[in-house]
């Protein structure tokens, strides 16, 4: 079977899948076009920091505000609701249907990270200044956002994974993001003890100093290494094979009109 | 074959299936009737390998196919890209889509299935089943939502198959359709298999009254 091209069909043949998408294509690199324009006009980014700030933007964004969860959790949402787990799990298994999913994890962080390099492409040419951006800024962007893209998407598959249910999974993220960031700034400050495998936080290690999501700590983890980001495969190699257990352990709900 | 033995299965403190037996062999259609809520979607569901049985084993060198709800499509897409879905999930060349589509008239195949009427989604949902050349093929309320045209269309397309080899287990409410098509029909009751009937040359002669007996007791 080919995994791409199972969830290419299902995503090409819904027409309201294509107006969303149409929406962050075109709204994504506009938005963050106009947000750093604005800014350097007012004068609160170095040019220095110009591209930097971009690449800042885009991945947190993308990361953090309905775009990349929305887009696992309500798509595959959609087919917990319907029966089509159900159905790819009857005809062919519940470990094809696991895998199709990661494949197409993969194939929304991939699209994402093109979306950012070329939006990277569209702010460096309309500066509001000349600036030279090498070739390896783009190639470190590809990378970067595609390995925090890929840790998002699959830490919002398992929450999906787990809950079953769109509005259940959305509502466990809001509480889990707001739950997390409380822990870690009490204890930090109470004990002084940084809980930086927190599973949100450690994604944010990927782009940001200190997994702290502030314009001004975007780093290149390529030049800048953090030993932290280790954490990160490890805690998300576990919970993917815990959801695939969870998955294949729990039933399904029946089908039936 | 396939070959139920010893199935029970409970939804929390609900005991849905008792002690279910049974066996189908190849070609045998065997209709499953019972009230609502007797256990014959439980129990589908659970040969589908959907739910895990609680005790006993299901043992089967058929391969698989069904329809036992209308559910697991898309209600964006149109019933043509839906099919689609199937025949790449199910490995099988796109061509078998044009033979089922005229197995069952489904002369709408642009249309997005949210716009489809209850008994046309029952179409694409059989249309789906019938995809492929499997062994044995679960139907789970056939002809719910069908008018008579579609009813005929699936009397014939079951009884083509069953010729060629194919087992059939089907639910339904309806005791002339289990008459008509079946071999063999099994009353469950409060999850237990409380009756066998096989069909003698001349057909079944008393379903109804054996139902209304049972139901009864």
């Amino acid at each position: 079977m080919n995994y791409v091209y199972f969830e290419w069909i299902k995503l090409r043949s819904r027409r309201w899948i294509w107006a969303l998408a149409a929406v962050y294509i075109i709204g994504l690199p506009i938005a963050i076009k106009m947000i750093t324009g604005v800014s350097y006009l007012k004068k609160e980014i170095a040019e220095g920091q110009f591209m930097e700030y971009a690449a800042f933007g885009f991945i947190n964004f993308s990361c953090l505000h309905l775009v990349i969860p929305l887009w696992i959790i309500l798509l595959i949402g959609i087919e917990f609701g319907n029966g089509h787990v159900n159905q790819v799990v009857f005809n062919a298994s519940s470990k094809h249907y696991f895998i199709s999913k990661l494949v197409y994890c993969f194939l929304i962080a991939l699209t994402f990270s093109v979306l950012g390099t070329i939006t990277m492409g569209l702010v460096h040419v309309t500066a509001p200044f000349d600036i030279t951006v090498p070739v390896s800024f783009y190639g470190v962007f590809i990378f970067q956002s595609l390995f925090t893209f890929l840790s998002v998407a699959l830490l919002f598959m398992s929450i999906i994974f787990l809950t079953r249910n769109i509005a259940v999974a959305l509502v466990t993220y809001f509480l889990l993001s707001f739950t997390e960031g409380m822990v870690f700034m009490f204890v930090k400050k109470i004990y002084s003890i940084d809980l930086f495998f927190l599973p949100f936080h450690v994604v944010n290690v990927l782009y940001v100093k200190g997994g702290s999501t502030a314009t001004a700590n975007y780093y290149n983890l390529f030049q800048d290494f953090d030993s932290r980001v280790l954490w990160l495969p490890v805690s998300i190699i576990l919970l993917v094979w815990l959801t695939y257990i969870d998955f294949t352990k729990r039933e399904l709900k029946p089908l039936s009109d | 074959m396939i070959e139920v033995t010893s199935i029970s299965k409970s939804f929390k403190k609900n005991k849905v299936l008792g002690e279910v037996n049974f066996s189908v062999g190849p070609g045998e259609i065997v209709g499953i009737i019972g009230p609502n809520g007797s256990g014959k979607t439980t129990l589908l569901n659970l040969i589908m390998g959907l739910l895990k049985p609680d005790s006993g084993t299901i043992s089967c060198n058929h391969t698989l196919s069904a329809a036992v709800s209308r559910k697991g499509f898309f209600e964006g897409m149109t019933v043509e890209d839906n099919l689609k879905v199937y025949t790449e999930l199910k490995k099988l060349h796109s061509s078998e889509i044009s033979r089922v589509v005229e197995l069952f008239d489904i002369d709408y195949t642009n249309i997005t299935f949210s716009k489809l009427s209850a008994g046309m989604k029952q179409r694409v949902a059989l249309a789906q089943a019938f995809i492929g050349n499997y062994s044995l093929i679960l139907l789970d309320e056939p002809t719910n939502h069908l008018d008579i045209d579609s009813i005929l269309k699936l009397r014939k397309a079951i009884e083509a198959r069953k010729k060629n080899g194919t087992a059939f287990i089907l639910t339904s409410h309806i005791l002339t359709e289990l008459e008509k098509l079946c071999d063999r029909v099994l009353f469950l009751f409060h999850g237990n298999i409380v009756k066998s009937i096989s069909a003698t040359p001349a057909g079944f002669t008393n379903l109804e009254e054996e139902y209304l007996k049972l139901s009864v007791k």
